[in-house]
């Protein structure tokens, strides 16, 4: 009797084997058509480093506040906020993650000191970062929003977007647009154009209002760098095309999804082409 | 030039590789294979690796002839949920009865509401047409009045019966961008209208995210609520309460059978404790198994292995309570852990290969992880008196565990290498034997909060926290339920 009533077990065991057996076949295949690919065609090397000349203009705006160095990392970045545990799952650091972060601030920040539990790491956190005085660390993090909405309360939703928002990429000040005086001019040695730091925090602060992200996108070291082109209404040209995926369609399409969700945006000083990149760290 | 040339000509290589009677031949090859679509991405890359490494891709995609484009980071700001707007949907054919309709489309939204993802958007914000008419009609939608309602998605579908069937042929709209994600047709019990809509909604979870939502899966759990402990299941929203056992037995630990068609339980019976099935379809017999294992011995809280071929469990030799490991047919079990201490509550890690357990050979109990032979054993917690009730989460980042402060349980997360680790339920009174939903979004558990044992279900981060048992009785040892389509 009790042979029975497992007997239902082996059909499951044949079709792991098929299973199994299809995906070797497919290994196969695909190392066959990889292997033929190396001889037939010399590989010329990709030439990467433009991509990272560029991260650096993003990191480094000469004279940008040293608060925006840390750009998020995959590993660090669920740290960031104080009190950011909860929904702030590390990835492991996947190969994909770093794709465009500073290259001097790759993942391994946070595993130096590995947390005893919750409280301890807050504060371990809230060493690691300086140059953000006016936060306030919490005592009992339970979820990153939750201290987002307490932070925000405290400061004024514009001021902690401020605080969150990372460095604006230094740019040649040409614009001319009616956009008010940016709050922060006297931000010591900012270099960019205030229209444009101005416009900058619009933009990101509309997306950031508008972009649906599940909690399971969060933290997970993704980035998706998206490409549109502006018109001088703010219109968007066409749909922004990613030109470089995070590796998950679906926070690459949720990118784009928020974009033109708020289409269309602030009139900008300088319209053309323009590139977001969209992290899944929450600062 | 060329950063746009580059990207431009990976994706002509892209298509010329499509056309390309190698990776013809792959791809067709896989759809027999497999037929899915990660797969399929995958061959779409080997096509495009085939075509596109070498002369063309000399160039980065980024590069720009006027100099650096502009460029703006955006980090997460709080919203976590689309808002769908759930069209009424249209009969066709034979009559379906407004009623049906009407009740249909409650059920879409409650079983949306219980995803928490994909919320339903409020019907007073409606600006555009109620009606799945681009359906009907074959044709598109008015994005526009639906971006003004701020929906996200947009969910329209047909309704037809078949017999004692419904057919719903249903499409998903993404309304930022006016486009189809997803049309599918799905199918369901006439009578089972809940059923239907739970499975509408995990459908629009899935074109929206990527994962299928859990609303229509079940959770098992124990209850004493009509005298002896019983194994009970409930839809994960927690309706449809039901005994799936009867008798005088006490009965514990339930465990699902990876595939869905049986639950397994612990029950005391004359002698010793051993394994039984409650059956969930016809291919299973319900009743005692594995009863020639490990003979006269007690056997306690078996887990399956993620393939369901291997059963990890508890019992004793010598006076030691010991993991063991046994194959499906329960020929030869083999002993994973071997140490005097009390080493209890198996639980794999999601590709098999690893087994968090609970032992107290420090002298309290915390939490090890060995490898599925009983190898590498190390010690992962180091903080709290009292660890137990590890659970790994299904996408093996986390594994929760109940951790007792104050002479009353927590559930905390850590990570499998023991450096992160935090609270996600706090309170006063005890929070115990955390299970994770199959899509790793949710966890459900077990509380006294309210004086009495009852089971209540939360995101994995702590929020949308709900009660899903009210009844009398203790309710405890909650499991969730694979997926089953």
């Amino acid at each position: 009797m009790s042979a029975g009533a497992i007997d239902w077990y082996d059909e499951s065991l044949a079709d792991h084997r098929r299973r199994l057996r299809n995906g070797i076949l497919f290994s196969l295949a695909v190392h066959a058509a990889l292997l033929a690919t190396f001889v037939i065609a010399p590989v010329r090397p990709l030439a990467p480093m433009p991509e990272v000349l560029e991260v650096e203009l993003i990191a480094a705006p000469p004279g940008a506040p040293a608060a925006r160095r840390p750009v998020p990392r995959p590993a660090e970045a669920e740290a960031s906020p104080p009190p950011a545990e909860a929904p702030a799952p590390p990835s492991p650091p996947v190969a994909k993650a770093p794709v465009q972060v500073l290259p001097e601030e790759t993942p391994g920040r946070i595993r130096k000191a590995p947390p005893e539990n919750g409280k301890k790491k807050a504060e371990i956190v809230a060493k690691a970062e300086p140059p953000r005085p006016r936060r306030r660390k919490e005592e009992k993090p339970l979820s990153y929003e939750a201290a987002m909405a307490a932070f925000e309360k405290e400061l004024g939703p514009d001021e902690a977007l401020d605080l969150l928002q990372p460095a604006p990429e230094a740019h040649e000040p040409d614009a001319s647009s009616g956009l008010p005086e940016p709050a922060e001019t006297n931000r010591p040695g900012d270099a960019i154009p205030p229209e444009l730091a101005a416009w900058n925090r619009a933009v990101q602060r509309r997306i950031r209002n508008n972009w649906v992200i599940p909690a399971g996108f969060r933290n997970r070291g993704l980035a998706t760098q998206l490409e549109l082109r502006l018109a001088a209404s703010g219109d968007l040209i066409g749909e922004p095309r990613v030109v470089r995926s995070s590796g998950d369609p679906f926070f690459d399409d949720n990118a784009v999804r928020a974009v033109m969700k708020v289409a269309p945006l602030p009139a900008p000083p300088e319209p053309g082409r323009q590139i977001f990149i969209f992290r899944s760290e929450a600062e | 030039m060329n950063g746009q040339g580059g990207t431009r000509m990976g994706w002509q290589c892209r298509k010329a590789a499509g056309g390309l009677p190698a990776a013809a031949i792959l791809r067709s090859r896989w759809r027999v294979l497999a037929g899915d679509r990660p797969m399929r991405g995958l061959v779409c890359l080997v096509a495009w690796v085939v075509g596109c490494v070498g002369p063309a891709f000399a160039q980065d995609p980024l590069a720009d002839e006027q100099g650096p484009v502009p460029t703006l980071e955006i980090t997460p700001g709080n919203v976590k949920a689309f808002r769908t707007a759930v069209l009424r949907f249209r009969g066709v054919g034979p009559p379906v009865g407004e009623a049906r309709i009407v009740r249909l489309r409650e059920e879409i939204e409650r079983a949306l509401a219980f995803s928490s993802i994909v919320l339903p958007l409020e019907r007073e914000a409606y600006l555009g047409p109620d009606d799945s008419g681009a359906l009907a009609g074959g044709g598109g939608i008015d994005c526009e009045p639906w971006r003004q309602s701020g929906a996200d998605a947009l969910l329209e579908g047909a309704l037809r019966r078949e017999g004692d069937r419904l057919r719903v042929d249903l499409r998903v709209w993404d309304v930022a961008r006016c486009k189809r994600l997803k049309i599918g047709t799905l199918a369901g019990d006439r009578d089972d209208l809940a059923g239907l809509g739970r499975i509408v909604a995990d459908e629009t979870v899935l074109a929206l995210t990527g994962t299928r939502g859990v609303s229509a899966t079940e959770i098992a759990f124990v209850s004493d609520r009509t005298g002896p402990r019983e194994i009970y299941v409930m839809a994960a929203d927690g309706r449809d309460q039901r005994p799936a056992t009867r008798g005088d037995r006490l009965k514990m630990a339930p465990e699902w059978v990876p595939d869905g068609r049986a639950i397994l339980y612990v029950a005391y019976g004359a002698g010793q404790p051993g394994f039984f099935l409650t059956s969930r379809s016809d291919q299973v017999r319900p009743g005692p198994i594995l009863r020639d294992l490990m003979p006269g011995r007690p056997k306690y809280r078996g887990r399956f292995d993620p393939t369901g071929q291997e059963l990890a469990f508890v019992s004793s030799v010598d006076g030691a309570t010991e993991i063991f490991r046994v194959e499906r047919k329960g020929r030869k079990a083999r002993r994973l852990t071997n140490h005097p201490a009390i080493d209890v509550s198996p639980s794999w890690s999601p590709d098999g290969r690893q087994i968090v357990f609970v032992s107290d050979r420090s002298g309290a109990p915390q939490l090890y992880i060995m490898d599925r032979d009983g190898a590498g054993v190390r010690r992962l917690t180091y903080t709290g008196a009292y660890n137990s009730s590890p659970a790994w989460s299904p996408d093996g980042r986390w594994i929760a565990y109940e951790t007792r402060v104050r002479g009353q349980f927590d559930i905390w997360l850590i990570d499998p290498t023991g450096q992160i680790n935090f609270p996600i339920v706090e309170h006063p009174r005890s929070d115990e034997a955390p299970s994770w939903s199959p899509d790793g979004r949710k966890i459900v558990f077990s509380s006294r909060r309210r004086g009495r044992y009852d089971i209540y279900v939360m995101d994995w981060n702590g929020e949308n926290l709900k009660r899903l048992t009210a009844r009398s009785g203790r309710n405890i040892q909650p499991v969730w339920g694979p997926q089953v389509r």
